[in-house]
C-alpha cells in the first residue's frame, strides 16, 4: 500500500517508539522557552533535559521488562 | 542578555491569550519577543502536522464533527441503547480532542478536512455494505501505535500551546504592571 501523507498513516509499525525522540525533543524545546529568561540558553537547557527524558524512558523500560521476565519465570 | 521587550506599548493580557490561541506562538511575538515566539510556534506546528503525518488526518476526532456516515453509526447506536448523550458526554467520550483542541483553529479545520475528505481516484472503496459506501466516510481512521503516536504528538502540541498561552499573557500582563 502507497503512503498517502494525511489520509494514510505513517508504515512505521515496527520503529513507532523511535517517534517518541522527536516528541520529548519538542517537548523540551517549548518547555525551556517557556521556562528560560534568557533565549540564548534554551539550547544548552533543552539538551540536557532531552537527554534527560530519553535516558528516564530508556532506564524505566528496561526496569519494567526486567520486571515483566520476572514475572513470567515465576 | 534577556530577550525582553523593548516596546513601550504592550497589549492586554486576554488578547495575547487569544492571538497565541489563534496562532501557536503568536503571543510572544505580540509582546515583542519575537525568538521565543517563532521556536515555540514551529515546534508545536512541527508536532501537530508530525503528528497528522504519523497517523492520518483523522486522529483529530472532535464529537461534534462528524462525517454523514459516523452521524448514521451514532444515530443507530443511540436508538439501539436508547442513550442519548448530551454535548459534554460526549466530549468526555473523546477526551483527547481537549488538547488537541488547545492547538488552535488548525485542529478543528484539520477535523473538517478529515470528515469531508474524498477518497483519492486510485484507491477503490473498501467498504462492501451498501449504506456505508452510499454515506460518505471521510479519511480513514488509522489504529494500533500509529494512531496513538499520532493522537498523543497533536494532543501534545496543544497542550504545550496552553503552557504558551498561560506564559504569554502571564508576560503581558507584567508588562502593563510596569
Amino acid at each position: 500500500m502507497s503512503y498517502t501523507p494525511f489520509w494514510n498513516p505513517l508504515p512505521v509499525w515496527q520503529y513507532w517508539y523511535l517517534l517518541l525522540i522527536p516528541l520529548s525533543l519538542g517537548i523540551s524545546i517549548v518547555y525551556k522557552c517557556v521556562k528560560c529568561h534568557s533565549m540564548k540558553s534554551v539550547p544548552r537547557e533543552a539538551a540536557v533535559i532531552f537527554m534527560t527524558i530519553i535516558i528516564g524512558m530508556v532506564l524505566a523500560a528496561a526496569a519494567l521488562m526486567g520486571v515483566t521476565r520476572l514475572l513470567e519465570q515465576r | 542578555m534577556s530577550s525582553a521587550p523593548e516596546r513601550s506599548y504592550s497589549p492586554p493580557a486576554p488578547l495575547v491569550a487569544l492571538v497565541a490561541w489563534l496562532i501557536p506562538g503568536a503571543g510572544y511575538l505580540l509582546i515583542g519577543q519575537r525568538a521565543r515566539g517563532l521556536t515555540v510556534g514551529i515546534t508545536i506546528l512541527c508536532l501537530f502536522i508530525g503528528g497528522l503525518l504519523i497517523g492520518g488526518i483523522r486522529v483529530i476526532d472532535s464529537p461534534w464533527i462528524e462525517s454523514p456516515a459516523q452521524t448514521a453509526e451514532r444515530l443507530r447506536r443511540e436508538e439501539i441503547s436508547k442513550v442519548h448523550l448530551n454535548p459534554l458526554q460526549s466530549l468526555l467520550q473523546k477526551p483527547w480532542f481537549i488538547g488537541q483542541a488547545l492547538a488552535g483553529p488548525i485542529a478543528l479545520i484539520a477535523n473538517k478536512i478529515g470528515v469531508s475528505w474524498e477518497r483519492p481516484a486510485a484507491t477503490p472503496p473498501a467498504a462492501t455494505d451498501r449504506d456505508s459506501a452510499t454515506l460518505r466516510e471521510g479519511a480513514p481512521f488509522s489504529h494500533s501505535r500509529v494512531y496513538e503516536i499520532g493522537t498523543l504528538y497533536t494532543a501534545v502540541a496543544g497542550m504545550l500551546n496552553l503552557l504558551a498561552i498561560i506564559d504569554s499573557a502571564y508576560r503581558a500582563s507584567n508588562q502593563n504592571q510596569r
